[in-house]
């Protein structure tokens, strides 16, 4: 089965969705925006290790990085939300351009 | 090559067709054992005496109902919610063995596979409830999300007891496993397998948001919850993806813990029929869908006899009862086989438990009275 | 005649991928873009399966869609008032971002498309020389659930190897080619009862030992590659992983908890 798929049109994806992932993180002004480009990140680095893992000898190792990548990220995913509700709830928006009480 | 695209159209189209007729049959079920026991008959016209064509019926009434779309409603989204919901609950029975043979695909990671497509269920009633446009669909939807989501870690620690014993996440290695007489199955294991046995059907109903968990979609809390705005074929695919999630869960109830395809007398092995004759595909298929049907009607009448739970008290007995519990019989279960190594003395136990669990149904069901007598019936309450 | 269906599968699932990231990329509703982040996590599940990671794939769903995913939009619907639910960006922001994200994303492909990746030997393919069977991680193709397990369980990839089959009949069929092939005397010249595989793994179960006294040492070379592919199984991150999640738990609880207000 894998012969038929290249391994470079799977990073390509992997690549493109990280791209996006960082441009999310880049561009959105809505905290709960940034943090689905964290996500994105992430599942690009997942698809990476998985290609990797079928791919070259790298092997089932890749597929346990994959698997402690997903489970991480919904660590980090909770603890990020509840710091956004203290925001919102602190502040009343959710619009990170107005998180400047720290700048000089 | 064709062969693999007809058997790939057959696993699916097959368990389709089950679920749809499935539905009918559960809707039609719901009806008359709502009645019976509320003490009325239920349908009773439409398609003779016992009215079987009644779903039939609702069905076509729903089909030419008109399809509303409220104004301040998420059009896109308000119209794609009831299909990842269905999506969700259909895709589970992929992985489901009906009988020898009879698997739509036999996945390595089968259990684990079905409670990971039916997380996605969540999905979709969070978005009908937050699409809909109206505070009470939100409150709804967030409300059922919440629960079933935490009814899921039960569920799973439930779903791994009988696999410490199995020893594979294949369902259909599973079911094969227990094939024998009735002391085979998992559920005699031993007393915590017995008892993790209930506990998964109890939160496994929570998590289908049946009653006596439906408070969700009480129609004196919140209309009807996330699904209030829907009207017409959208709403009958809601119920649709109900019954056909009520049935996985009850089909993964029957495959993990009550034997599956297996009957409780190894009827073919006695009358020596080879393995590959006709009778056991088809006397398999019946033994799945009967234990099926029964566990789906468990579940019914749980609904209609059993009062509703408020939504903390549901959260409560979720994080306070069933947690603990569950993780107290994963523990028992799993340090079980070091203190008894010999599988027969867990099985003994197991049906030691089963006979006196028999032995408390009897005596509580002497307890109550059959039927009050008529002359009594004003003030039988204020005398005993 | 060739498969063709993976390639079609792939491209239907890689191609909505991408779609979907532009799509969270690109949304102004919050809402929306919630919707395309499940639509691309989904793609990216079954782009799991059809890469035989079948244990990874279901726990994507499990774990991304049916709970990170919630819990975004728990998150989204608790904050989303009128004003928050649309929040643009500025369009110098977008023109910078676009810019720089074309430029990285053509650096990332031309890099992947010049590396060289060294090939997988697969269990179907036979590995022709001990050399290949000792560097041989175990295969990532599917069913692995077992695998999985074990590596969880702290069995490093050594012992794994042992109790891997496939793996097992290959080893037996190189010894067997290279006993054939006339290798008896150098078999005999060496010192008897060599220790093929690194040293630590005497408690391997004991049926899969017999097979191991009959292979010869393998050349110096594969050996030091062999050590420095043989890892410690994945228990301890398996356990900070458990103590991590505990942690988070009691975390998540307390930032999140309800605070009388005091006016």
């Amino acid at each position: 089965m894998t012969e038929a798929i290249p391994l470079q049109a799977v990073l390509i994806v992997s690549a493109a969705m990280f791209v996006c992932g960082a441009l999310c993180m880049a561009t959105k002004r809505n905290a709960v925006g940034i943090l689905m480009g964290v996500e994105l990140v992430l599942n690009a680095s997942n698809l990476n290790f998985v290609a990797f893992a079928q791919y070259t000898p790298f092997g089932l190792d890749g597929q346990m990085f994959a698997l402690f990548g997903i489970v991480m990220p919904a660590a980090e995913a909770a603890i990020a939300l509840a710091i956004i509700l203290n925001f919102y709830n602190n502040h009343l928006t959710v619009d990170v351009d107005r998180a400047n009480e720290l700048k000089l | 090559m064709g062969w693999v695209i007809l058997r790939a159209l057959l696993a699916v189209l097959l368990p389709l067709v089950f679920v749809g007729v499935s539905a009918l049959v559960f809707i039609w079920m719901e009806r008359k054992v709502a009645g019976r026991i509320q003490d009325r008959l239920g349908p009773t016209r439409v398609g003779g005496k016992f009215g079987w064509l009644q779903t039939l019926a609702d069905g076509l009434k729903l089909l030419q109902k008109e399809d509303i779309v409220p104004r301040h409603a998420d059009r896109i989204l308000f119209l794609m919610a009831p299909y990842i919901v269905f999506l969700g609950s259909f895709m589970a029975y992929m992985a489901l063995p009906f009988a020898e043979g009879l698997v739509p695909h036999e996945l390595a990671i089968g259990i684990f596979y079905m409670l990971a497509v039916m997380s996605m269920e969540v999905f979709g009633v969070l978005l009908a409830g937050y699409s809909s446009g109206s505070k009470w669909s939100l409150f709804g939807g967030m409300r059922e999300a919440a629960q079933v989501v935490s009814y899921e870690v039960p569920m799973a620690i439930c779903v791994v007891i009988p696999l410490i014993h199995a020893g594979t996440l294949n369902l259909y290695q599973i079911a094969r496993d227990q094939a024998g007489w009735f002391w085979n199955w998992y559920w005699f294991n031993d007393p915590f397998t017995f008892f993790a046995g209930w506990v998964y059907f109890i939160v496994a109903t929570a998590s289908c948001k049946r009653a006596p968990f439906d408070l969700a979609e009480a129609e004196s809390e919140l209309v009807a919850g996330f699904h209030t705005e829907y009207s017409g074929l959208r709403w009958s695919f809601f119920f649709m993806a109900e019954y056909a999630s009520m049935f996985a869960v009850s089909g993964i109830c029957t495959t993990l813990f009550l034997g599956g395809w297996n009957g409780p007398i190894p009827v073919c092995d006695l009358l020596g029929l080879s393995s590959d004759s006709l009778l056991r595909p088809i006397l398999g298929c019946v033994n799945f869908i009967a234990k099926g049907y029964f566990l789906v009607f468990v579940m019914m009448w749980l609904r209609w006899t059993l009062p509703r739970l408020r939504i903390d008290q549901v959260m409560k007995a979720c994080l306070k009862y069933f947690l603990p519990l569950s993780s107290a019989l994963l523990a028992g279960a799993a340090v079980w086989p070091a203190v008894f190594p010999v599988a027969r003395t867990g099985r003994i136990a197991g049906l030691v438990a089963g006979g006196l669990t028999l032995l408390f149904f009897i005596w509580v069901a002497k307890q109550t009275p059959n039927s009050i007598p008529r002359e009594r019936e004003v003030g039988y309450w204020l005398e005993s | 005649m060739a498969v063709w269906w993976p390639n079609l599968l792939f491209w239907i699932f890689g191609g909505a991928v991408v779609v979907c990231s532009v799509g969270v990329l690109v949304a102004r509703d919050i809402v929306r873009a919630a919707v395309w982040l499940l639509l691309a996590l989904g793609n990216t599940a079954a782009l799991y399966f059809l890469l035989g990671a079948d244990l990874i794939g279901a726990a994507q769903l499990l774990v991304y869609v049916g709970g990170t995913l919630v819990l975004v939009v728990f998150g989204v619907m608790l904050t989303a008032r009128k004003p928050f639910i649309k929040l643009d960006t500025r369009g110098g922001d977008w023109v910078i971002g676009v810019t720089v994200g074309s430029i990285v994303f053509a650096v990332l492909v031309i890099l992947l498309l010049d590396a060289y990746w060294p090939r997988a030997v697969r269990p179907g393919a036979q590995p022709t020389s001990l050399d290949e069977i000792d560097t041989y991680q175990l295969a990532a193709t599917s069913p692995n659930t077992r695998q999985i397990g074990l590596y969880l369980l702290g069995i490093p990839a050594p012992h794994a190897r042992h109790l891997d089959k496939a793996n097992q009949i290959a080893r037996q069929a190189i010894v067997q080619d290279q006993a054939t092939a006339g290798e008896s005397a150098g078999a005999a010249a060496r010192p008897s009862g060599q220790e093929s595989e690194p040293p630590g793994d005497q408690n391997v179960t004991g049926t899969e030992r017999t097979t191991d006294s009959a292979v010869p040492k393998p050349a110096a070379k594969s050996q030091a590659r062999a050590k420095q592919t043989r890892l410690i199984g994945y228990l301890l991150p398996f356990e900070i992983v458990s103590v991590h999640f505990l942690v988070v738990l009691i975390g998540a609880a307390y930032l999140a908890r309800a605070r009388r207000r005091r006016r």
